[in-house]
């Protein structure tokens, strides 16, 4: 990589420092330190220099490099819980009149949720809670307790999965970890690579019966 | 030049939105970027309730993983940082508490009670403040100043505006009356002629340093 | 309370379908109640054990009701009957959940029937075909990656059960546990396991007839019956993931590639470039890459979800040498991070 190119790359980490990136290139610099050894350095020498501009004293701290590397494995070792998917509600068209508003800061442009009377509401809402029932669930499986967590409710510790009777306690809870300006949409493209998925699931000394089955049953219920 | 807010670093601060944002939904390298943000910041934290400086870093490592593992509750509302620091005094005070219970390990310092960050003694070393790393950090506040004192005039204010008093680039603009975009380059500027002083500095600190 | 009537509305519900009737919860079951002076009669390896599950059905006809349920509590249930005749088998399954819908298999082939939207859709999957080779292959992967231990005995839907547990070596992938008719070996219960041993998914039969009097005949008929139904015959392009550009970097341990195929243009974009999947197995797990075109107006959010034992993720892919833009989608019966290692391992080569 050229001299230009490298100035560049570090014009928009400083961009990034201060929240100014929004949709692909903010994706792409994210990449970008993963990646890139110069890149991530960047990222923390403008963070050191913001640090000692208000606190002189913090260039003592953090001088640890290996704390990352240290930290990366146990994140590795970390059952990957799958995460609540939440849209952000960018409308496609701003996006296509590469509106920077709409690439930058989405939470300013977040519409309000759609009014109760809104047709689409209910089944928008419905279908979250239903998603969100299964992912929540499986996410605070592997949560386990966390005393102290700010906000958080105390978890039920759970080894071995509780039984299938979702306590409306529970999806209380789950629902309030979204916030309501947050409406979870499923998504038929997804649904439909899913059910493509599936009709591979052949390549398994499992398939037959229960695999197969399996699919199959799932199969409708996606439609 | 003291770190007057508490607990939050900048007062209106939403940088980090994003960046949390993908964070939370399960993006590993978003949050390790958050990670080097607030790496310093907690190790003080942690520094002024615990003496032991191999504990420290234990219970800076583990407050990182339990935020991860806790991001699905964290509302977006809220500012980071705070539920990061608080993430921090609870898992240093139930290391402590475990202390006690285990005296055999060296334990808490003697004010340990203590959760404001900035009610602290002047010139008293907290954990990990090694007299080498309190040199460093002069030696690197040192070329700061240098470098600040060196930048022209309109790169010094853009920097000022944004790092010190914490106003967003839509603010600067304002103040500086200049559009956006040269507010983006010029506080870029000031942070790549700082760092071309700091730099050498943080090779010649040698170790498994940055 | 309000939560409570959503969450009535919210079981009713799987996956952004609809279910018809909510299915009278049972528990999944955690570790099997296991007969206390159970010794296995027979110490069976690895791969006697896959080889007499997978046999099992060719052997004998049956009956019953398969409940799928994933930790949730939501579930999908279906009715099914499966006869063998000599070299042919041929099974039925009838949706008991969501929207009617009869599925028809004869070997590899396959045809589903959708009732209300009067669609019938055929198509060859080879992968059924697949299983003996994935054990006897040189490489196969089964015995590297996976334990096996017999835990005990239980009864399902009224049969004795061995109870043997697939142990994952590494946490690249999922654990399994399963219930296979003490006779015939017939699979009776299968539970999907994550890294940390808790059941993510459940399939079993909760009620069944071995030696059913079904008809060979009488269900080829009905697989015949396409009469009234618009037929769909989604045509798949065969290729290979070298012939569409993509390589991955570092081969995920275990992981054999089975196949690669261009899927159908999707709907409302016909002439547009079709998306590619590229199938993965350890031959136990199957993970399918999607990669399309990237396209600002609908792929809006990266993301990972989770449905049962199914995990996905969503990726966009920039080329770094400003060779292409494009979107990811992983899915696969694996824990994410194996999906993430796959993401971070695809290489544009061309």
């Amino acid at each position: 990589m050229n001299a230009d190119e490298r100035l560049k790359q570090r014009e928009q980490i400083s961009a990034l420092v201060d929240g100014q990136l929004g949709g692909l290139e903010l994706a792409a610099v994210v990449e970008l330190t993963a990646a890139d050894e110069d890149a991530l350095s960047c990222w923390h020498m403008y963070h050191l220099v913001g640090d000692v501009l208000r606190s002189g004293e913090l260039g003592a701290f953090g001088r640890d490099r290996d704390f990352l590397a240290r930290l990366n494995t146990r994140l590795q070792l970390e059952p990957v819980a799958p995460r609540i998917v939440t849209k952000t509600l960018v409308d496609p068209e701003s996006i296509a009149n590469n509106d920077q508003q709409a690439l930058g800061n989405s939470k300013k442009n977040q519409k309000s949720p759609p009014a109760a009377n809104d047709p689409s509401f209910r089944w928008k809402l419905v279908a979250g809670f239903a998603s969100l029932a299964a992912v929540a669930a499986i996410s605070w499986s592997t949560i386990g307790t966390l005393e102290g967590v700010p906000g958080g409710t105390r978890l039920a510790q759970s080894s071995a999965m509780p039984a299938v009777a979702v306590s409306p306690v529970l999806l209380a809870d789950a629902a309030s970890v979204l916030p309501a300006s947050q409406v979870m949409i499923r998504d038929p493209r997804l649904d439909e690579l899913m059910a493509a998925h599936r009709q591979f699931g052949g390549n398994s000394a499992l398939q037959n019966p229960s695999g197969f089955l399996r699919n199959a049953t799932f199969e409708g219920a996606a439609r | 030049m003291t770190d007057t807010a508490l607990p939050s670093s900048l007062p209106h601060d939403n940088s980090d939105h994003q960046l949390v944002e993908r964070a939370v939904a399960g993006d590993q390298r978003a949050f390790e970027l958050l990670v080097i943000k607030y790496q310093r910041r907690i190790e003080r934290l942690i520094g002024r309730m615990v003496r032991d400086v191999d504990l420290v870093e234990d219970i800076a490592q583990e407050t990182f993983i339990r935020a991860w593992r806790a991001l699905h509750q964290f509302r977006g509302d809220a500012q980071f940082y705070t539920w990061l620091y608080r993430i921090a005094v609870n898992t240093a005070k139930k290391a402590l508490m475990d202390l006690k219970r285990n005296p055999t390990v060296r334990g808490a310092a003697p004010d340990s009670d203590e959760e404001d960050e900035t009610s602290r003694r002047e010139n008293e070393l907290t954990t990990e403040e090694t007299p080498e790393s309190v040199l460093a950090a002069k030696e690197i506040a040192a070329a700061v100043n240098a470098a600040m004192e060196a930048l022209p005039e309109d790169l010094r204010q853009a920097v000022t505006l944004r790092e010190i008093e914490g106003l967003s680039y839509e603010e600067i603009s304002g103040v500086m009356g200049c559009p956006i975009g040269t507010v983006r380059s010029r506080i870029f500027r000031a942070r790549e002629a700082i760092s071309t002083r700091v730099r050498p500095m943080l090779e010649h600190q040698t170790g498994k340093r940055w | 309370m309000k939560f409570a009537k959503f969450f009535h509305l919210a079981l009713t519900l799987w996956v952004g379908g609809s279910l018809q009737t909510v299915i009278a919860q049972t528990p999944l079951s955690t570790a099997p109640s296991v007969s206390p002076a159970a010794q296995p009669a027979i110490e069976r390896s690895l791969a006697d054990w896959l080889t007499r599950l997978h046999e099992a059905p060719r052997k004998r006809a049956y009956m019953g009701t398969f409940v799928v349920s994933s930790a949730a509590g939501a579930m999908a249930s279906a009715r099914i009957w499966h006869v063998c005749d000599g070299d042919q088998q041929m099974e039925r399954v009838e949706a008991l959940t969501g929207a009617p819908r009869s599925t028809f298999r004869r070997n590899d082939q396959v045809v589903t029937f959708q009732p209300e939207a009067k669609v019938a859709r055929t198509e060859k999957r080879e992968s059924l075909g697949q299983f003996p080779n994935l054990l006897t292959a040189g490489d196969s992967a089964i015995p590297e990656f996976y334990g096996v231990r017999q835990i005990g005995s239980e009864r399902v839907a009224g049969f004795d059960a061995d109870v043997v547990q697939l142990i994952p070596k590494d946490k690249l992938r999922f654990g399994y546990r399963i219930w296979s008719e003490k006779k015939t070996g017939l699979v009776v219960k299968l539970q999907t396991l994550d890294t940390a041993g808790r059941v993510l998914e459940q399939a079993a039969f909760s009620e069944l007839q071995l030696d059913a009097p079904v008809k060979m005949d009488k269900l080829a008929r009905m697989m015949a019956s396409t009469e009234g139904y618009k037929l769909e015959k989604p045509e798949m392009v065969k290729t290979t993931a070298a012939a569409e550009g993509w390589a991955l970097r570092n081969p995920i341990p275990g992981f054999q590639p089975m196949s690669c195929f261009k899927r159908p243009a999707a709907e409302g974009h016909p002439a547009g470039e079709r998306t590619v999947q590229w199938i993965f197995s350890d031959g136990l797990a199957t993970v399918s890459l999607f990669v399309e075109v990237f396209d600002r107006q609908r792929h809006l959010q990266e993301g990972a979800m989770a449905m049962g034992a199914t995990q996905t993720l969503t990726r966009h892919l920039v080329g770094d040498k400003g060779d292409g833009d494009w979107w990811l989608t992983l899915v696969g019966e694996v824990p994410a991070q194996t999906l993430q290692a796959f993401a971070q391992g695809l290489e544009r080569r061309r």
